[in-house]
């Protein structure tokens, strides 16, 4: 693994320039692609999850109990 | 799942002369110009046809039209080909302007009209938003507008001074 960013970055934009060049169909497909995974992506983080959640206290229930 | 088809229809609509003119803006044609530009949406600037004396543009025929074919209406949007497509008119200076100029790009055999990559970013310099601002650097950072159109564009359009803080901001090193 390479921590030359110098070299990451410039690859990064090699890439974009590559795809930007591709012929409009295929970014086309890609969009498609893109928005499938996009809206995967929001489905499954709507979803409820197993993970336990911790609600906060209601306000001022502290007062309530005391009393 | 397919935005050709939409270009399909878009064509469709056009030529059955439910609407005078098409042309695509925002991300998707963005895309166009750049990479992809992740979009859950099309834009479709669109010059309605005059309703008799009524100065009041109305999209039903529009709707009717896609209804036709089974599209459904998702809010302001009609779900085409599973895209949601949201026809915009094209009103105010610039989006007329942006419309008219609009050029055709084949996309293998099925015509689709497109803003010119110097309208898309004039309009994203317009609207302003960070996800615009975002859009217009990755149009000036991938030299994919020429500078004197846009510049002619931006001028015409009174939007020299947001091109100056947008070049202070984001292009002075």
């Amino acid at each position: 693994m390479s921590a030359d960013i110098e070299h990451v970055v410039k690859s990064k934009q090699a890439f974009r320039t590559k795809l930007a060049a591709s012929p409009i169909a295929e970014k086309l497909r890609m969009l498609d692609a893109l928005r499938e995974r996009a809206l995967a992506i929001r489905a499954s983080s709507a979803r409820a999850t197993n993970v336990v959640r911790e609600n906060p206290p209601k306000y001022d229930s502290q007062r309530e109990a005391n009393e | 799942m397919k935005i050709q088809d939409v270009l399909v229809m878009l064509n469709h609509v056009e030529r059955d002369g439910v609407i005078n003119r098409y042309a695509i803006g925002g991300a998707v044609a963005a895309t166009f110009y750049l990479e992809p530009v992740s979009t859950l949406d099309v834009d479709v600037f669109i010059s309605f046809k005059p309703q008799g004396e009524s100065i009041i543009v109305s999209p039903a025929p529009i709707f009717d039209y896609f209804k036709k074919f089974g599209c459904k209406m998702e809010g302001e949007y009609i779900v085409i080909s599973g895209w949601p497509v949201q026809f915009l008119p094209a009103t105010g200076p610039l989006l007329e302007e942006a419309l008219a100029n609009a050029v055709e790009v084949d996309v293998e055999g099925t015509p689709a009209r497109v803003f010119t990559a110097e309208y898309v970013a004039a309009i994203a310099l317009q609207t302003g938003r960070a996800k615009d601002k975002a859009r217009l650097l990755q149009f000036v950072e991938a030299g994919a507008i020429k500078t004197h159109d846009f510049e002619k564009i931006v001028e015409k359009h009174g939007l020299s001074q947001q091109w100056q803080r947008f070049r202070q901001q984001f292009l002075s090193s």
